[in-house]
């Protein structure tokens, strides 16, 4: 998954796990960027009776580098508490909710929203913002997304806006497929353990997760200051990634069977691009990864110009893929992609380069505008506002890794080299099968309901 | 790193892991030794003293680390490691 469990530790820690992260300009209001962190992977909607919420204990962050060193320059940090309103009950809901405030929510949520800047100064925006309940159902959370989903979208000072809640899944892959054997459906007559081709299966359909979504200006995260307009300004550039962090010590209170915590925050979860974490690091070193910051990530980089997969594809599909099995160079294209971005002349009129030191952030250039015709495979497609620039909500970014790991990137840096036929073809064969993007903030569309979804077929 | 190959893909390798040992004490359960010249009495605690948790990672090498709130603070003081260690095997003195 695109960071779903994607290390051994983090995946005992569903409430800090970052699944996905994107950052794109806002197409509705092209001067501000929405950065979008995704938590509490792969929710069942009728999870209760103690449904998905957020995590007190945890303090979510995403961060905006923007100097070119990897270091975190502007960031906005959220925090949670959680009121139980009628202790009498093991009830999540007394009867229906209404609306945001009512008393028959028994466990609200509420977030604060803080702006740290690169050296360490912290700017309370706005405490006390209403999260929306969970969708549980017609009765419980009756007409969901007209209910709750404009309740809890806030503005903040500074031409902010802020939610966070529950929302459905917008990434998509074929979970069941890829986790066997890196099988891919519709090419799966050519695996070495071969079965008839069919059409791929959403894994995250009928899933949903927890949504941090802030918009803020672009200005407010540029090293100048300033709205940025020219492609090839390097200063047009920033580099995103979220994080997750739990106190370093915890002690469990046998009298109240509940945790305290003690000292500074330590990091567990961290995500830029997709992927990166569950299909370039081994799985020995996912859990540091997890702890080190992007700024320290040259000690990955050789899991990125030497990747396991690109290896793997040419064992698992045998003679599909000579040419990347006969290529032995390091891979100076997904070290562009995810480490440093894309330098000025590899793609005409196009730049995310954020200077040398290797870390895995999100690069955006903010000043490419939003486009009316978005191509879910980005820029491959030659759509410059969409992965790796960025990443927006409908790009397909499982095809788009796929592809580049199998060659079709390797030109970019290395014109000797023509992909194998199937680097252009390789997929998974998944949409976006949960509800759909709406086209204004928070974007990501209404979760799943407890009680209008059913549960999967099994099959052995 | 090694080419993959059919055979090595349908071997499983698997990887060890390390172990720390924690310990945690709070101002109030009195682990200090009343012997020693560095050891507090309950009207010397600070008017702020709350829970904590000592760490010592590596009692050889005489540090420990105090967390408190959301702050930690790594001191240097043999004796103070010394007497946590003895303290968690039952040995006070």
């Amino acid at each position: 998954m695109s960071s779903h469990r994607e290390a051994p530790e983090i995946s005992k820690d569903p409430v800090a796990d970052n699944t996905d992260v994107y950052a794109f300009v806002s197409p509705d209001r092209p001067d501000t960027v929405t950065l979008i962190a995704n938590f509490i992977p792969l929710q069942l909607p009728y999870g209760g009776p103690n449904f998905n919420e957020f995590g007190d204990d945890v303090r979510y962050a995403i961060h905006v580098s923007n100097a070119g060193d990897a270091r975190a320059d502007v960031t906005y940090q959220f925090r949670f508490t959680t009121v139980v309103r009628n202790k009498d009950t093991f009830l999540y809901n007394t009867g229906p909710i209404e609306k945001i405030s009512s008393k028959n929510w028994n466990r609200p949520q509420f977030c604060t929203v803080t702006r740290v800047d690169r050296r360490g100064r912290s700017t309370v925006l706005s405490r006390n913002l209403a999260v929306p309940p969970v969708n549980v159902g017609i009765r419980s959370t009756p007409r969901y997304d007209a209910t709750f989903t404009a309740a809890a979208t806030h503005r903040l000072p500074g031409g902010r806006m802020f939610f966070a809640g529950q929302r459905a899944e917008s990434f998509h892959v074929d979970l069941g497929s890829v986790f066997d054997l890196g099988a891919l459906r519709p090419f799966q007559a050519a695996h070495l353990i071969p079965s008839a081709n069919a059409v791929g299966v959403n894994g995250t359909q009928g899933l949903n997760v927890h949504t941090i979504a802030i918009q803020v200006p672009k200005a407010d995260l540029t090293r100048t200051g300033k709205l940025p307009t020219d492609v090839m300004d390097p200063a047009a550039v920033i580099g995103v990634y979220a994080s997750a962090s739990r106190q370093k010590s915890r002690v469990l209170n046998p009298d109240t069977g509940t945790p305290a915590g003690f000292g500074p925050y330590v990091q567990v979860s961290r995500l830029a691009n997709p992927l990166f974490n569950e299909v370039i690091v081994p799985m020995a070193a996912k859990d540091r990864w997890n702890a080190t910051d992007p700024r320290d990530d040259k000690e990955f980089a050789r899991y990125v110009t030497k990747p396991e997969l690109a290896g793997l594809l040419p064992v698992l599909y045998p003679g599909v893929f000579p040419k990347l099995a006969a290529y032995t160079k390091p891979r100076a294209d997904l070290a562009a992609i995810l480490l440093t971005g894309i330098p000025a002349g590899v793609v005409p009129s196009f730049q995310n380069f954020t200077g040398p030191v290797q870390a895995d952030l999100l690069r955006l250039n903010l000043a490419i505008p939003p486009t009316p015709a978005p191509k879910v495979l980005g820029l491959i497609a030659g759509d410059p506002a969409g992965f790796p620039n960025g990443r927006r909500l409908l790009d397909d970014v499982v095809t788009i890794e796929l592809r580049a790991v199998a060659g079709a990137t390797i030109p970019l840096v290395d014109p000797t080299f023509t992909p194998d036929a199937a680097a252009a073809a390789v997929t998974d064969g998944t949409d976006n099968t949960n509800a759909g993007f709406t086209d204004h903030f928070p974007y990501v569309g209404a979760p799943a309901g407890g009680f209008q979804t059913l549960p999967g077929t099994p099959a052995a | 790193m090694e080419q993959p190959n059919r055979r090595k893909f349908l071997i499983i390798a698997g990887a060890g892991a390390g172990a720390a040992a924690v310990g945690v004490a709070a101002a109030k359960t009195g682990i200090a030794n009343p012997d020693t010249p560095s050891a507090g009495s309950a009207a010397a605690l600070p008017a702020d003293a709350g829970p904590l948790v000592a760490y010592v990672e590596d009692a050889g090498s005489g540090r420990v680390s105090v967390m408190t709130g959301d702050a930690e603070t790594v001191v240097h003081d043999p004796d103070l490691v010394a007497r946590l260690s003895r303290a968690a095997t039952g040995r006070t003195a």
